[in-house]
C-alpha cells in the first residue's frame, strides 16, 4: 500500500540515531525537479533557541522515514555541510515551491502551493501539492507526467486540473485516476 | 525483578556495613540488553552511579557492594560512557527503527543475577529485551517487530 | 532609582530579547520544499 504524507508533517520530525540520540529535526525537503524524488533533507537544531544546523541528510543515508521520526544509523549519516541541498537551488528549475503559483500548460492558474504531498516508500517522491485556490479552498492536487518546476511556478499538464482530493485518504485514488488518464491521452496521440 | 520495585532499596557497603545510598534508576546498553549501571540517590544533592559489575549481589531487600569507593559522581561521567544518565530508559519514548512511536517506558523487568533485561514495559505492551537497539538521550530504539 | 528598579530593567531587557529571538529562530528552523534543477556537471563545462 502506498502511504502519503504532507511535507509539513515530515518537517520538524526529529532525526534520531538507532542509539536513541536526537541529531536535530528536519528543516527542508529537497527534491529532484524532474523526477520528484526526494534527494535530501536539511536539518535544524531542536529547542527554542536553536537555528539551522547547515547539514544535509542524503536520502540514501536515511534508515527509515517513520510517522514519528526520521531514523538514521548514527551521526555519520549526516553530511558535514549542506552543499548537497544548496546546489541547483539557484539554477534554472530550482527553488522553494511553497508559495509559488501552480499553472496548467495551457495557462490556467489553479492556485498557490501551500504544501507538498510525499509518497513514502523505498524512494519517496513528491506526488502532488496542496494548493490554495483563488476561492481560498485548500485541495490536494496529484501531479504526474511532464511536470516542470521552478522557483517561480509549477507547470502541470492540463488534465491535472480535473483530479483533486480533499484529504490524504482520497489522494491515492485521485493520483491513480490522473495516471490512467495521462496514459490514455498518450495512447491517443 | 522490576526496576520500580528495586527503587529505594538500600545499597550497603560490605566492608563497613553502612548504607551508601538507595537505588534510584538504572542505565542500560543493548546487545545483549542489560543493566550496566545503577543510579543511586545519596546523601546530599545529585546522583551517583554504581557499575553493575561492582554489584556483589542484588538481594530482595538490599544491594551489596564490595568496594564502595568505585561509586562515581554522575557529573564526572562523560556522555560516551554507558553509565551516563542519558542511558536511563525509564520515562523515554520507545521508537521502532522504522520511526514509529510505541509509547513510553514505564518499567524494566530484569534478571537480578545477570542484569539481563527480560522486558521493557509500557502502559500498553511488553517489549522483549532482545529487541532493544539503543538507549539514548532522546529515545529508546527497538527493532520493528513484524 | 531604587536598586530593584535596575533589576526590573534588566529583566525587561532579557524578556524582550527572548521575545525577539524565539520567533526568529522558529522561523529559521522552519523550512521549505525545495526543487533542484540539473545537477552541476563534473568539470563545470559549458551547457550543451
Amino acid at each position: 500500500m502506498t502511504a502519503y504524507m504532507r511535507a509539513s508533517e515530515i518537517a520538524k520530525k526529529p532525526v534520531v540515531t538507532l542509539a536513541g540520540d536526537d541529531l536535530g529535526q528536519v528543516k527542508d525537503l529537497v527534491f529532484d525537479a524532474s523526477t520528484g524524488s526526494i534527494r535530501c533533507f536539511t536539518l535544524a537544531g531542536r529547542g527554542l533557541l536553536a537555528g539551522p544546523l547547515h547539514r544535509a541528510l542524503l536520502w540514501r543515508n536515511v534508515h527509515a522515514l517513520g510517522p514519528h521520526a526520521v531514523m538514521v544509523r548514527d551521526e555519520s549519516a549526516l553530511e558535514k555541510d549542506d552543499r548537497a541541498a544548496r546546489f541547483g537551488a539557484t539554477e534554472p528549475g530550482g527553488g522553494n515551491v511553497l508559495g509559488v503559483a501552480i499553472t496548467t500548460r495551457s495557462g490556467e492558474r489553479l492556485g498557490t502551493v501551500t504544501d507538498a504531498v510525499v509518497e513514502t516508500g523505498r524512494t519517496p517522491v513528491v506526488a502532488g501539492y496542496e494548493i490554495e485556490t483563488d476561492e481560498h479552498r485548500r485541495v490536494l492536487l496529484p501531479v504526474a507526467g511532464p511536470v516542470t518546476v521552478s522557483g517561480e511556478r509549477v507547470l502541470v499538464p492540463d488534465a491535472t486540473a480535473q483530479y483533486r482530493a480533499g484529504d490524504l485518504s482520497g489522494f491515492g485514488t485521485a493520483a491513480e485516476s490522473l495516471r490512467v488518464r495521462l496514459q490514455q491521452d498518450s495512447h491517443e496521440e | 525483578m522490576l526496576i520500580t520495585k528495586a527503587q529505594g532499596k538500600p545499597v550497603m557497603d560490605l566492608a563497613t556495613a553502612e548504607t551508601v545510598g538507595t537505588v534510584a534508576a538504572c542505565t542500560v546498553t543493548p546487545s545483549p540488553a542489560r543493566i550496566v549501571g545503577l543510579r543511586l540517590r545519596t546523601r546530599g544533592r545529585g546522583h551517583h552511579t554504581l557499575e553493575w559489575t561492582d554489584v556483589q549481589s542484588f538481594g530482595p531487600d538490599a544491594v551489596a557492594v564490595e568496594e564502595a569507593t568505585r561509586i562515581r559522581d554522575e557529573k564526572t561521567i562523560d556522555r560516551g560512557d554507558h553509565a551516563h544518565p542519558a542511558h536511563d530508559p525509564v520515562g523515554k519514548a520507545i521508537l521502532t527503527e522504522s520511526g514509529v512511536n510505541k509509547g513510553t517506558v514505564t518499567d524494566i523487568e530484569f534478571d537480578e543475577r545477570s542484569g539481563r533485561i527480560r522486558q521493557l514495559l509500557t502502559d500498553q505492551e511488553q517489549i522483549p529485551g532482545d529487541e532493544l537497539l539503543g538507549v539514548g538521550s532522546y529515545a529508546v530504539v527497538v527493532t520493528a517487530s513484524q | 532609582m531604587e536598586w530593584w528598579s535596575w533589576l526590573i530593567v534588566a529583566l525587561a531587557i532579557v524578556l524582550a530579547g527572548a521575545a525577539l529571538v524565539v520567533p526568529l529562530q522558529a522561523r529559521r528552523r522552519s523550512g521549505g520544499v525545495i526543487a533542484q534543477g540539473r545537477r552541476p556537471r563534473e568539470g563545470g563545462g559549458p551547457k550543451p
